[in-house]
């Protein structure tokens, strides 16, 4: 990656912080001279990865200044200096795939007038806010721009500022301080690429509740009520609940009796979600690594992409030693820092929401209520027949494309190249005279998935090549593959002159589904990595699934 | 009577805080012979003032000082007062003990 980070003081101690991690170690990292801010913000002429612009207020805005020395100043130029330092700041964005721009924030404590500090048109305490709030409503609009919370950098360190080091070197902040921003930089970098977290298994007794419920009974347990322990496990499942809300999927690993857990949790007045909030479960006896590989396998997520809650330190080193890939949190013994622990955790960040994401334990929900049904017919061809799938065909538009990007971003098994774009890059490549995007929404008697496959063609001289074949976990296994190959080959048929279609497979880790689809599919191919399929294109439609095609 | 041990391992701490904000390569071993600044040594202008500055603070802070260990005079005569963790736990001690 490309990196440049910018600032009005010496961010070299970011760049060395950054490069600790492994991510950013092959990465070319400029940093930006400081004093020469506004230029630097000009001047940048090669597009880069990412830009991290990095202010403290004083040096930026005059009016700033003015007001922490208590000089008066006019709000007209306030205001002025601030809608040119917020538009510069936002042109950036053009030239970067993803734009972080770290919040401005009272880390110095400035205290000018005491209670008139938020007061308009002197304090500085409320300046900092209309300029947080100006480059918040600007990057509404801007795909690829975010505002970084600062805040959060100065409250968990007990050392802000480093005054000596800012005399000698231009460096007003401690190390701690770096250490903060480079990983919210780097966890914002983990987001973006799509590679959050998307399930929480849970253990229950003395986890989401205190007491063993097989021994103390539905009443025996410690939860909300008049208990302070009790509070901190209804507030813990609070926050657990409040990742469904998110698109991050809950499911239950317990060492218990089934039934005795199942009516806790559908019977105890204080349980914050009920069964209906969970994917999947195990309750039983059995070794929780053996249950965990079971539910990652049913829920069809990768093991990288869950975390792993239990307040018994054997079973979270057996789960940390037999599955490395599966993020263990430490979880402390005392309960009151369980909510603590989950809200510092970085791996839940999002960097969008979208209605797939909002009602994705839902649609878990009917994907198991359909695996449930499929059992009940003889063939998988039977089940699929019966579901009265329905495929919605739209192209690729400014309503669709942050779903899209989730997708490329986060879709690891049936994606071909696994090609990762932020929704800037895709809009760019959208533009380009012969790409084509396609998108696929699916519903069926269960329910609606939303958009769950995404094709990319780019036509290229007699042939159109695939850039971009990817389907959800969610949708698997259903001919939806086929239909969307169906798609593929009648959008071809709508060209003049083209002969044959490419897909290049660009093998990963994850990504064999795809392989297995393309070489039982009507592709031909020789080495495994290029497929093509010949005019006249003949894939049949899927018979059982229809498709309509959503006009923009 | 403050021990030489007490500021090595004070340095040695300056060396954690070091590593874990800079990548392998520039990293430092915590050893009585690990050499800090000079030809042998392997931090850069930037990353000398921030050690010292930060050994300085946390001496100040453990032992309730004041005392001055960065001093751009002395890291310009270079008399090898910061050339080692050696060599500025002999230093830090002196200006402790004066």
């Amino acid at each position: 990656m490309k990196i440049e980070l910018i600032s009005n003081f010496n961010i070299e101690p970011l760049k060395r912080a950054l490069l600790v991690y492994e991510d950013f170690k092959n990465d070319q990292i400029v940093c930006s001279k400081y004093g020469q801010i506004y230029q630097t913000l000009i001047d940048i002429n090669e597009k880069k990865d990412l830009i991290v612009i990095w202010f403290t207020p004083e040096n930026v805005i005059k009016s700033f200044n003015d007001s922490i020395y208590r000089k008066s100043f006019a709000i007209e130029r306030l205001l002025e200096e601030t809608n040119i330092f917020v538009d510069l700041v936002a042109e950036t964005a053009s030239k970067a795939n993803t734009l972080l721009v770290v919040s401005m924030f009272n880390f110095q404590n400035y205290k000018t007038y005491g209670l008139l500090d938020y007061n308009k048109g002197i304090g500085p305490s409320r300046i900092l806010l209309d300029i947080n709030q100006k480059l918040a409503e600007k990057f509404d609009d801007i795909e690829n721009a975010y505002l970084l919370d600062s805040s959060t950098w100065y409250s968990n360190t007990k050392r802000i500022l480093n005054n000596k080091m800012n005399y000698i070197a231009k460096v007003p902040f401690s190390i701690e301080i770096f250490q903060n921003s480079a990983e919210a930089i780097k966890n914002a970098i983990t987001t973006i690429s799509g590679r959050s977290k998307k399930l929480v298994i849970i253990d229950l007794d003395n986890t989401i509740w205190g007491g063993v419920v097989g021994e103390n009974g539905i009443d025996g347990i410690e939860l909300g009520g008049h208990s302070f322990i009790g509070e901190a496990y209804k507030d813990f499942q609070k926050e657990l609940l409040s990742l469904t809300h998110i698109g991050i999927q809950l499911a239950i690993v317990s060492k218990n009796d089934e039934t005795t857990a199942i009516e806790a949790i559908q019977k105890h007045p204080e349980m914050v979600f009920k069964i209906e909030n969970i994917v999947s479960w195990r309750i039983n006896w059995d070794d929780k690594v053996k249950n965990i590989l079971e539910i990652a396998k049913e829920v069809n997520v990768g093991l990288d992409s869950i975390v792993f809650f239990d307040d018994n330190p054997i079973e979270r080193a057996r789960v940390r030693g037999a599955l490395p890939e599966i993020f263990v949190p430490e979880l402390p013994n005392d309960p009151t820092q369980f909510s603590l622990l989950l809200r510092k955790l970085n791996c839940f960040d999002i960097y969008s929401l979208t209605t797939e994401d909002q009602g994705r334990t839902t649609s878990y929900i009917e994907n198991i209520k359909r695996k449930n049904e499929s059992y009940q017919y003889e063939s998988i061809q039977d089940w699929i027949d019966k579901l009265e799938t329905e495929l919605i065909v739209e192209e690729l538009n400014r309503n669709n494309i942050k779903r899209c990007t989730q997708l490329l971003n986060k879709t690891n098994q049936f994606n071909l190249s696994t090609r990762r774009l932020t929704q800037s890059e895709l809009e760019t490549w959208l533009k380009g005279k012969n790409n084509t995007g396609i998108t696929i929404s699916v519903k069926d008697k269960f329910g609606y998935l939303g958009i769950v496959g995404f094709i990319g063609l780019k036509i290229e001289g007699k042939k159109i090549i695939v850039t971009d074949f990817i389907l959800s976990c969610r949708a698997m296994g259903r001919n939806i593959e086929n239909s969307m190959l169906y798609i593929i080959c009648k959008f071809s048929k709508t060209i003049p002159n083209i002969e044959y279609i490419e897909s290049k497979y660009i093998k990963t880790n994850r990504n064999q589904p795809i392989a297995t689809f393309l070489a039982n599919s009507s592709f031909k191919t020789e080495d495994n990595i290029t497929y093509l399929i010949y005019h006249p294109f003949k894939v049949d439609k899927p018979k059982s699934i229809k498709i309509t095609r959503k006009n923009n | 009577m403050i021990k030489k041990s007490e500021v090595v391992e004070i340095i040695y701490q300056v060396i954690d805080t070091h590593n874990s904000t800079n990548s392998l390569e520039n990293a430092l071993v915590k050893d009585i012979n690990t050499y800090i600044a000079g030809i042998n040594g392997s931090l850069d202008s930037l990353g000398m003032i921030t050690f010292l500055v930060e050994v300085e603070s946390k001496i100040n802070q453990a032992f309730g000082t004041e005392i001055k260990i960065f001093d751009e005079e002395l890291l310009i005569l270079n008399n090898g007062e910061y050339e080692s963790v050696e060599t500025l736990s002999n230093y830090i001690l002196k200006e402790l003990n004066s």
